[in-house]
């Protein structure tokens, strides 16, 4: 160390070197015979934001399809840049970029890239969500039979189990991107790629985990508003009621169709005078 | 439990049904603890199956261990917490740093190696091995870069800290071949200075080659390709000279096929098999 220097100024230096590209290289680092220091800078720089980048990029398919993969690669150097990770637990990073994209010039051309980000960002967490018990179709026909008490059931949240409502049909949007998908996005969806000026078309979707894998359901309104009062902590009594009032119409066995396949409900509660 | 003298690889999910379906799977399997440090799903449950069906090595990219000043406790926590669930047969980490300041790199980063920084780090390995209740293995670096003010030479550094620390090697072939050829240095001779005894495990891995601007071959620990020639010619020569060691192949990205991972842990695993059967 250069005794003018604190003891442990290289790290500070090598730290700035690798962030700010621009900054001259730290006169702390030696000089390969024959090579450049700049020229080695730039494998640590390069490594320093290329794999975050790379990572974030195989989390969000659906929004470099709505992007463009060029259009999405250059954002997510911005917001690697202005938002690098604090922690060396990366299962979470970029969790802020869909707050960041909402200022971007991306979401004014595809206003539906801010709650795609959000969907695809939910599913990674929902990847790693905590382990819980799923009720199944047994455990809906245990229920069953004790008629009476249905209405009053109220259930309990499997961690992985997220309903998102986005004003863009990013559930549609999502399942458009996914290999093997036989149905066909069209501007008149409201959003498809090259769809410069995208009418909104709401929709909700419920995020759930299987055993080895995470899936995406888009809702019809009534579902999403079954579900939402269920969230919400009301009894089953008054989702059903609640979704069976949502306009357009729909069959009661569809919402108990959701209730029973959904993969949402860990544990069924029971009033508390029957538990 | 050490690893099993055989040879495995490292761990991605997108491997995970292959892994589950393969009859005979590898003799280990190697994670980096940071991507399985979510509460559950998929990641947890593939390590029950791996802890019912092969050995396991945690490798660490995120503690830090080469940079100034104190460990990221809560960090070390963490480590600790998924080392007494999952139980590994091998925890491992590098002599490198990734953190500064709050802000974390995703890369390893060089320290300048003198006497100042030797003590650091063996502050920090002893505070691991305390924490963890077991020997680590310490991973020698791949560098592109060197400080004016190192006094000791790498291999010579290492040695020191595994006499002071007690801890083992991860020799990293890989990053042996990048090293020497970035820094001009003789493999021969650097793999002469390590402290080879204390060698637990071996990695290898790709590496892409590149160019320094004047021309000269500059070699960038890539992770995403088959183990170079120059790599197993020096894995042949370690094994003549210490016998089996337990071997990972590291391929992280550009990932191949399952099938062409398992194929490049089986040419590992035969030059295991050949070395215990020489005389």
């Amino acid at each position: 160390m250069s005794a003018a220097l604190p003891e442990h100024a290289w790290h500070a230096a090598l730290a700035a070197a690798v962030t700010q590209p621009g900054l001259a290289v730290p006169d702390c680092l030696l000089t390969p015979p024959g090579g450049s220091t700049e020229a080695r800078l730039a494998v640590y720089r390069n490594n320093a934001l290329v794999p975050l980048v790379l990572a974030l990029e195989e989390s969000l398919p659906a929004l470099a399809r709505l992007l463009g993969a060029a259009t999405l690669r250059a954002e997510l150097i911005r917001f690697v840049r202005a938002h690098p990770p604090t922690s060396p637990v990366l299962l979470d990073y970029g969790q802020q970029l869909p707050e960041f994209l909402q200022q971007s010039r991306s979401a004014q051309r595809q206003p539906a890239a801010v709650d795609l980000a959000r969907l695809e960002l939910q599913l990674v967490r929902a990847w790693h969500a905590a382990d819980a018990p799923l009720l199944g179709a047994a455990d809906f026909a245990r229920l069953l039979q004790a008629p009476d008490a249905l209405a009053e059931l109220r259930f309990a949240w499997h961690p992985a189990a997220v309903l998102l409502h986005s004003e863009f049909p990013v559930g549609t949007l999502w399942l458009a991107a996914r290999p093997g998908y036989a149905g066909t996005m069209t501007a008149g969806d409201g959003v498809a790629p090259g769809c410069e000026a995208p009418a909104p078309r709401a929709q909700s979707v419920l995020v759930t985990r299987s055993d080895w894998s995470v899936q995406v359901r888009v809702l019809a309104p009534a579902e999403a508003q079954m579900l939402a009062v269920l969230h919400g902590s009301g009894t089953l009594g008054e989702a059903l009621a609640s979704g069976l009032g949502t306009a357009p119409a729909v069959d009661p066995a569809t919402l108990l169709t959701v209730l029973v396949d959904g993969g949402f409900a860990s544990a069924a509660l029971a009033p508390p005078d029957q538990r | 439990m050490p690893l099993p003298t055989g040879a495995g690889i490292g761990l991605k999910p997108a491997h995970y049904a292959a892994l589950r379906a393969d009859p005979d799977p590898p003799a280990f399997v190697e994670i980096h603890a940071e991507n399985h440090l979510g509460e559950g799903g998929p990641n947890a449950r593939m390590l029950a199956w791996v802890r019912e069906h092969a050995a396991l090595s945690i490798h660490g990219v995120g503690l830090s261990i080469g940079a100034p000043g104190g460990l990221d406790a809560a960090h070390l926590e963490r480590i600790a917490g998924l080392v007494e669930r999952w139980q590994p047969d091998a925890f491992s980490e590098h002599l490198a740093w990734s953190s500064h300041q709050g802000r974390y790199f995703n890369d390893l980063l060089p320290l300048p190696l003198t006497t100042t920084t030797l003590q650091s780090v063996c502050a920090h390995v002893d505070r691991i091995q305390q924490r963890l209740q077991r020997r680590m293995l310490l991973e020698n670096p791949a560098t592109y870069l060197e400080f004016a003010d190192s006094d000791w030479e790498e291999a010579g550094f290492i040695a020191e800290i595994v006499r002071r620390t007690g801890c083992g090697l991860l020799l990293d072939l890989g990053n042996v071949v990048v090293s020497c050829v970035n820094h001009g240095r003789d493999p021969d001779a650097y793999l002469e200075r390590l402290p080879l005894a204390a060698v637990g495990e071996i990695h290898l891995a790709g590496h892409a080659p590149d160019q320094d601007c004047d021309g000269s071959l500059l070699l960038i620990d890539s992770h995403d390709r088959a183990v170079s020639t120059a790599t197993w010619g020096l894995y042949a020569a370690i094994l003549d000279r210490l016998g089996p060691i337990p071997t990972l192949i590291e391929w992280d990205s550009q990932l191949p096929s399952y099938a062409i991972l398992r194929a490049e842990a089986a040419k590992a695993g035969r030059q295991l098999v050949a070395g215990a059967a020489a005389p």
